[in-house]
C-alpha cells in the first residue's frame, strides 16, 4: 500500500489506527483471563516459605514502628520495603490479622534446603502480596503491547507481544514463588519507554527506582544517557538533557535513602551485596573465585555496556537509533548474565527478548530455553512451596507432605532430586541466554570464521 | 550498530494525530504516577505506621480483668494471665556487655543479606525487640559496672526487682569464677538470670579471653550435674504439653543445645521438648531464678527471650495459665474480660501482646489479690 499516493490526512488515520488501537479487545481478554486464573492456582499452592517469612517480617517491623533496618529481616535497597509498607497498609484495611503461625510439624524439614522455616504465613497474607505482583504483570504486558504497538503499528504483533510476557511460565512461577523482580522490570520498561519519549526526568525516575528495586538496571545508565546525546545532538540540547535525566536518577535515590540517611542505617540497605560478596569470600577457594567472578563479569558488562553506549551516541537517524537502543539493551541484559542468574532475574531480560523476537523468529528458541528454565528452577523446591496450603488448608496432611520433602531433597545419587530440577531449569536458561546473544551475533561470527579460513587458503 | 537489529520502527513522528497520542500518553502518565505514588506512599507508611498504632488497658475486677486493646491496622491480641507465685515482676533490666572481656560463642548461620549475629549486635535488637513489648528501663553494663550493680542491690535487697541478660557465653570473673559467687548470691537474694549462648557457668570471662571454670559449673547453680544439654542440634522435638505456653506466648525456639533438663529441679519449662531438655527452662535458686535459653544465637530465640521477659512468666508461675483469650481487633477497640479464679494464688502477671509469632507490640503488668 503506498499511502503516498492518497491525501495525507487520509494516510494519517490509516497509520494511526494500529498505533492507537484499543488494549481491551476480546484476544486480551482471554489472555488476562487465562493469565490470572493461572497465577490464581499457583499463587494459592505454591509459595516460598522462606522469603514470605521474611515478607511477614517485614510488615511486622514497619507495624511495630521499626522501619525497615533497624530490627533484623529486610536486606535489599529500600523500595520493595516501600511496596510492602503499602502492601501492610492494605492488610490493615482489608482486616488481615495473621500473618504466619510456627508450626511444630514443620520441623523434621529444617535443613532440608538452605532456605526452610518452621514460620509458615498464611495464605491471605501471601495472597495480598502476590496481588501486587499480579498488577504489576499485568502492567508490564500493557507497557510490552505499548512499545510493541508503538514501533511495529502493528496491533497483532503487539497482542502478542502482551501474551508472550503475561502467560510466560517464568513470570507466573517467579511471582508465585513470591519474588519481586516484576516491580524492577516494570520500573525497566517504563525508564524505556518515557526514554523513547524524550520524557527524560520521568525516565530518570524510574530507572533510578528499578536500578534500587535490584540493581541491575543500573548497568543500563550510559545505554540512556547515550540515547539522550545522540538523539538531542542536533539541536544542542543533549547536555541540558542529560543533566535533566541525571539530576532526576539522584534526586529520586536521596529521596528513597532519605529515611535512612536520616536514622543512620544507610549502608544497612547495601548489606544484600556486600554480604553475598563476604560469603564468597569466606567459603573457600571456590567461594573466592566465585565471588571474584561475578565482579569481574560485572565489571566486563560494564566495560560492554559503555562501549556499546559510545558507538550508540554517533548514531544521528532517529529510526536507527531507536531500532540501536532495543538492539543494545538486548545485548546489554543478556551480557549481565553471562553470570549465571538465579532464575528471578531472567525476567528484566524478557521483555527485550520478547520485542526482539517480535521482529525476528530466530528469538523463539531463546525465549522458551528462558521462559521454560526459568520456571523450572524457581519452582525446583515445589514440596516446601506446598507448606502454606499445608499448614492452613486442609487439602494436604503435613505429616505427608514432610515425607515428601525429606524424599524429594534427600541425596539419591550424592544429589537429591531437588538440585537435579534445579541444576537442569538453570542450565536450560542459561542456555536460553547465550542462545540469546549467538542469535545476535553468531552470524557475525560465522562469517569472520569464514573470512579467517578464506584468507588463510588464499594465502597457501 | 553492527549485526541485524532487532527492531526497526521510529518514536514518535510528528504525523500522528493528537488524539491518539494524547490518550496514549495520559495512560502512561497515570502508570508513571501510580508507580511513583505506590513507592512514596510505601516510604511514608514504613515510617511513620508505628506511631501511636497500638494501645491496651487492664482493670483488674474481683472476677478477673476487663481489658481493652486498641489497634490502628489488623492484629491478632493475646491475654494471659497467670498465676506467678513469689516471683515479682522485674522493673529494671540489666545487660552484660563488655568488649575488654572475653566471650564464648558459636557462630551462627545467618540469611543472605542479614548481619552477623554477634553479641554486640544481639543486644541492639533485643534492646528495640524489649521496647516494642514495653520493657523499657534497660541498662548495658560492663563487668565492673555489672559487680557494683549487683553487689547494690544485694546491700538494698533490690535485686527480686531486676534482672540481668547475659548473651556472652561466659559470665564476667567479677561476677563468677572460681573464687567469685557475686552472681550466685544476687540471684539467691531474688535477681533474675536470664542466659543464652552456651553451657550456663561453664566458662568465665576474663579481660584477656575466657577460662573454663574448674570446679562443677552446673551444681553451683542447679545443684546437681548432668542436667545441661550438651547434644541435641538435630533432635526430634514437640511442643512441651504440660503447659500451653509455647502457644499462649508464642514461642519460636526450637533448639535444645545447652538447654535445661528441669525434672528434679524447682521450675518451669516452656517451648519445646525432646522429651528431657526443654528450649526455655526457668529454674527456682533461693528466692531468685535462673532462665536458659536453649540454642545458639537465633532471632527465633531473641523473640522468646523478649516475650519470656515482657510477660513476667517465671520458675515461680503455676503450670496452668489463669487465663487466656485471643481474638482479633481491626482498626479500633476490642475490650472482653478473663475470668479469673482468685483461690489459687494471690500475685499475677497480665501481658497482653499483639500479632502472635510476628509480635508487633506488648504491655506486661502484675497484681496482688487482694490489693
Amino acid at each position: 500500500m503506498n499511502i503516498l499516493r492518497r491525501p495525507s490526512s487520509e494516510a494519517e488515520e490509516e497509520d494511526d489506527a494500529p498505533r492507537t488501537a484499543s488494549f481491551i479487545c476480546r484476544s486480551v481478554l482471554i489472555i488476562i483471563v487465562a493469565g490470572v486464573l493461572l497465577r490464581l492456582i499457583m499463587d494459592i499452592f505454591l509459595t516460598q516459605a522462606y522469603d514470605f517469612y521474611h515478607w511477614g517480617v517485614i510488615v511486622q517491623n514497619i507495624n511495630s514502628g521499626n522501619g525497615l533496618y533497624e530490627l533484623t529481616g529486610y536486606f535489599y535497597t529500600p523500595p520493595w520495603g516501600y511496596v510492602l509498607g503499602l502492601t501492610a497498609f492494605f492488610q490493615d484495611v482489608l482486616g488481615i490479622t495473621a500473618i504466619g503461625d510456627h508450626i511444630t510439624g514443620m520441623f523434621p524439614a529444617e535443613g532440608a534446603a538452605w532456605s526452610t522455616t518452621s514460620t509458615i504465613t498464611t495464605i491471605a497474607f501471601n495472597m495480598s502480596v502476590k496481588l501486587v505482583f499480579l498488577i504489576s504483570d499485568l502492567v508490564i504486558g500493557y507497557l510490552i503491547f505499548w512499545l510493541v504497538r508503538d514501533v511495529t503499528k502493528d496491533h497483532k504483533k503487539a497482542i502478542l507481544g502482551f501474551a508472550l510476557w503475561f502467560l510466560a511460565p517464568c513470570v507466573i512461577t517467579v511471582a508465585a514463588m513470591g519474588m519481586f523482580d516484576t516491580l524492577c522490570v516494570l520500573m525497566t520498561v517504563l525508564a524505556v519507554i518515557m526514554l523513547r519519549k524524550d520524557r527524560y526526568i520521568e525516565s530518570g525516575v524510574m530507572l533510578s527506582m528499578a536500578a534500587l528495586m535490584k540493581f541491575f538496571p543500573g548497568f543500563l545508565v550510559f545505554i540512556f544517557i547515550a540515547y539522550i546525546i545522540s538523539k538531542n545532538r542536533e539541536d544542542g540540547t543533549h547536555v541540558k538533557k542529560t543533566v535533566m535525566f541525571l539530576a532526576a536518577v539522584a534526586v529520586t535515590a536521596l529521596v528513597l535513602f532519605l529515611p535512612q540517611l536520616l536514622d543512620g542505617t544507610f549502608m544497612d540497605s547495601f548489606l544484600f551485596i556486600t554480604s553475598r560478596v563476604d560469603e564468597g569470600m569466606g567459603t573457600g577457594v571456590i567461594g573466592v573465585i566465585a565471588a571474584y567472578a561475578a565482579l569481574i563479569v560485572y565489571a566486563f558488562v560494564i566495560v560492554i555496556v559503555i562501549i556499546l553506549a559510545m558507538r550508540m551516541s554517533k548514531i544521528t537517524d532517529g529510526e536507527k537509533l531507536d531500532s540501536a537502543l532495543f538492539d543494545t539493551l538486548l545485548i546489554a541484559m543478556a551480557a549481565i548474565f553471562i553470570y549465571p542468574p538465579t532464575p528471578q532475574y531472567i525476567l528484566l531480560l524478557l521483555p527485550f527478548v520478547i520485542i526482539a523476537l517480535i521482529r525476528d523468529r530466530r528469538y523463539l528458541i531463546p525465549y522458551c530455553l528462558l521462559t521454560v528454565g526459568a520456571a523450572v528452577a524457581s519452582v525446583s523446591g515445589w514440596p516446601l512451596g506446598l507448606a502454606s496450603v499445608a499448614a492452613h488448608m486442609d487439602i494436604i496432611n503435613m505429616g505427608s507432605l514432610i515425607d515428601l520433602i525429606q524424599s524429594y531433597t534427600s541425596p539419591l545419587i550424592g544429589i537429591s532430586m531437588m538440585e537435579i530440577v534445579s541444576l537442569v531449569g538453570l542450565a536450560v536458561q542459561y542456555a536460553g541466554v547465550l542462545l540469546v546473544l549467538w542469535v545476535r551475533f553468531g552470524e557475525r561470527i560465522k562469517t569472520a570464521i569464514r573470512r579467517q579460513t578464506d584468507a588463510e587458503r588464499t594465502a597457501e | 550498530m553492527d549485526g541485524k537489529d532487532v527492531m526497526a520502527g521510529g518514536t514518535e513522528t510528528p504525523h500522528q494525530p493528537k488524539s491518539g497520542r494524547k490518550r496514549s500518553d495520559i495512560v502512561l502518565t497515570v502508570i508513571f504516577a501510580a508507580v511513583v505514588a505506590v513507592v512514596l506512599i510505601g516510604e511514608a507508611y514504613v515510617y511513620t505506621a508505628g506511631d501511636g498504632r497500638y494501645a491496651s488497658d487492664i482493670a483488674w475486677t474481683d472476677d478477673g480483668i476487663e481489658y481493652s486493646v486498641t489497634s490502628k491496622g489488623s492484629e491478632q491480641y493475646s491475654v494471659l494471665v497467670m498465676d506467678n507465685g513469689s516471683f515479682e515482676m522485674i522493673n529494671r533490666l540489666y545487660i552484660y556487655y563488655d568488649e575488654g572481656y572475653g566471650s564464648e560463642l558459636e557462630k551462627v548461620r545467618v540469611p543472605v543479606g542479614a548481619k552477623a549475629l554477634t553479641q554486640e549486635y544481639y543486644i541492639s535488637q533485643l534492646i528495640a525487640t524489649l521496647n516494642n513489648r514495653g520493657v523499657r528501663n534497660i541498662e548495658i553494663l560492663n563487668a565492673a559496672e555489672l559487680k557494683d550493680a549487683l553487689e547494690d542491690d544485694i546491700t538494698s535487697s533490690n535485686a527480686s526487682v531486676k534482672g540481668l541478660v547475659v548473651l556472652s557465653g561466659a559470665l564476667p570473673e567479677t561476677i563468677y569464677s572460681t573464687s567469685v559467687n557475686l552472681v550466685l548470691d544476687w540471684i539467691n537474694d531474688g535477681g533474675s538470670l536470664y542466659w543464652a549462648g552456651n553451657f550456663l557457668g561453664k566458662y568465665y570471662a576474663t579481660p584477656g579471653g575466657t577460662a573454663e571454670a574448674v570446679r562443677n559449673y552446673e551444681y553451683d547453680f542447679f545443684g546437681k550435674t548432668g542436667c545441661l544439654n550438651e547434644g541435641g542440634e538435630n533432635a526430634e522435638l514437640s511442643d512441651i504439653v504440660t503447659n500451653n505456653y509455647r502457644h499462649s506466648l508464642s514461642l519460636m525456639n526450637n533448639r535444645i543445645k545447652y538447654g535445661v533438663d528441669i525434672s528434679g529441679l524447682g521450675g518451669l519449662a516452656v517451648g519445646y521438648t525432646d522429651g528431657t531438655y526443654s528450649s526455655t527452662a526457668m529454674v527456682r535458686l533461693g528466692d531468685g531464678m535462673i532462665c536458659v535459653l536453649a540454642g545458639d544465637y537465633s532471632n527465633d530465640q531473641r523473640h522468646d527471650l523478649a516475650q519470656i521477659i515482657a510477660s513476667g512468666i517465671s520458675a515461680y508461675t503455676d503450670e496452668n495459665a489463669a487465663g487466656y483469650v485471643k481474638g482479633d481487633v481491626k482498626k479500633g477497640t476490642v475490650t472482653g474480660s478473663v475470668d479469673i479464679d482468685y483461690t489459687g494464688g494471690h500475685n499475677y502477671a497480665v501481658y497482653v501482646y499483639y500479632g502472635g509469632y510476628y509480635t508487633v507490640y506488648g504491655k506486661g503488668g502484675s497484681y496482688e489479690h487482694p490489693p
